[in-house]
């Protein structure tokens, strides 16, 4: 897993040519990475979108979204293999940097007040 | 990813003897690729799905985490064609299907019985996404039963369904 720093580097440097595009994906695009979109959104450096891995997902993750992401992040590998899942299924993601924010699904409820404050943490060196 | 009971299995069997034993037992046949926090199905500390029913009971409103449960529904008996869908060839769709989802790395879990096939979410948006879906596919792989969804289990609207609009709709008390 690349370095945040280096990766807060990179963002950096290609928002010197325009707007970073972070797509931010979870299992069902429902709690965690509508959050992640949300927080995000409020930074006019980047672009964002969010998906769901689920084929039932809110907005299901296409390959579209995944040519459009200059950045991709999941939340969770250990326990849900988002990263492993996304690059199965689309082998374009094994061209982007994939970041994991290690926020699993386990303990996390859609009515969780402290959930914003983990994902907004796990997100500083972007917000920054 | 955890299956269901804990065991390991590369695919997905719809056993029916099973079924139909844990049916009469008032129980289920449990599937899934994702770990199931359902007390009922907690059969090492029963007492958890007392406690859940006790809890409702007195104060009028559920205990976790039976406060985020939803399940869609696969009703095998189709009251007014007056078909039951139970059979072995329809519950072999339903096995294909599943199994498809898991190849797929989709999170799931479920249980089944002769009254109906069930999916358990924890998100009611969740859960109606994939009644879509569960339509859809039902279409695609030729599975008969009538969809349907319903918030937590059954038992909770049999004990006070003053507090319920019909068994989807819990009110709750002001």
């Amino acid at each position: 897993m690349p370095k945040m720093s280096s990766i807060k580097k990179k963002i950096n440097e290609a928002v010197k040519g325009g707007k970073k595009k972070l797509l931010f994906i979870c299992n069902n695009n429902l709690v965690r990475s509508k959050a992640a979109e949300f927080i995000m959104k409020k930074n006019k450096k980047f672009d964002v979108k969010s998906a769901g891995l689920s084929p039932w997902a809110d907005v299901p993750v296409s390959n579209q979204s995944i040519k459009w992401a200059d950045e991709i992040f999941v939340m969770d590998e250990e326990h849900e293999f988002q990263k492993s899942r996304l690059m199965q299924k689309f082998p374009e993601a094994l061209k982007k940097e994939i970041v994991i924010l290690e926020i699993p699904a386990i303990n996390v409820r859609t009515d969780d007040p402290e959930l914003m404050v983990r994902i907004k943490d796990k997100l500083k060196p972007y917000i920054k | 990813m955890a299956e269901g009971d804990g065991e390991i299995q590369d695919r997905i069997i719809f056993n029916i003897s099973e079924i139909e034993a844990l049916t009469i037992s008032e129980e289920a046949f449990s599937f899934g690729t994702t770990d199931f926090d359902c007390p009922r199905h907690d059969k090492e500390n029963k007492k958890r799905a007392a406690d859940c029913l006790g809890y409702y009971n007195v104060n009028n409103k559920f205990s976790q985490p039976c406060d985020q449960c939803y399940k869609a529904i696969i009703f095998w008996h189709d009251k007014n064609k007056k078909i039951n869908h139970y059979t072995p060839e329809n519950l072999k769709k339903l096995e294909t299907l599943v199994n498809d989802l898991k190849e797929r790395g989709c999170p799931f879990h479920g249980k089944i019985n002769s009254n109906a096939a069930f999916f358990y979410f924890n998100d009611r948006s969740n859960t109606q996404n994939f009644l879509k879906f569960l339509d859809q596919q039902m279409k695609e792989y030729d599975i008969q039963g009538v969809l349907d969804w319903q918030k937590a289990c059954g038992m909770f609207w049999r004990l006070k369904p003053e507090m319920w609009l019909g068994y989807k709709e819990f009110l709750g008390v002001e």
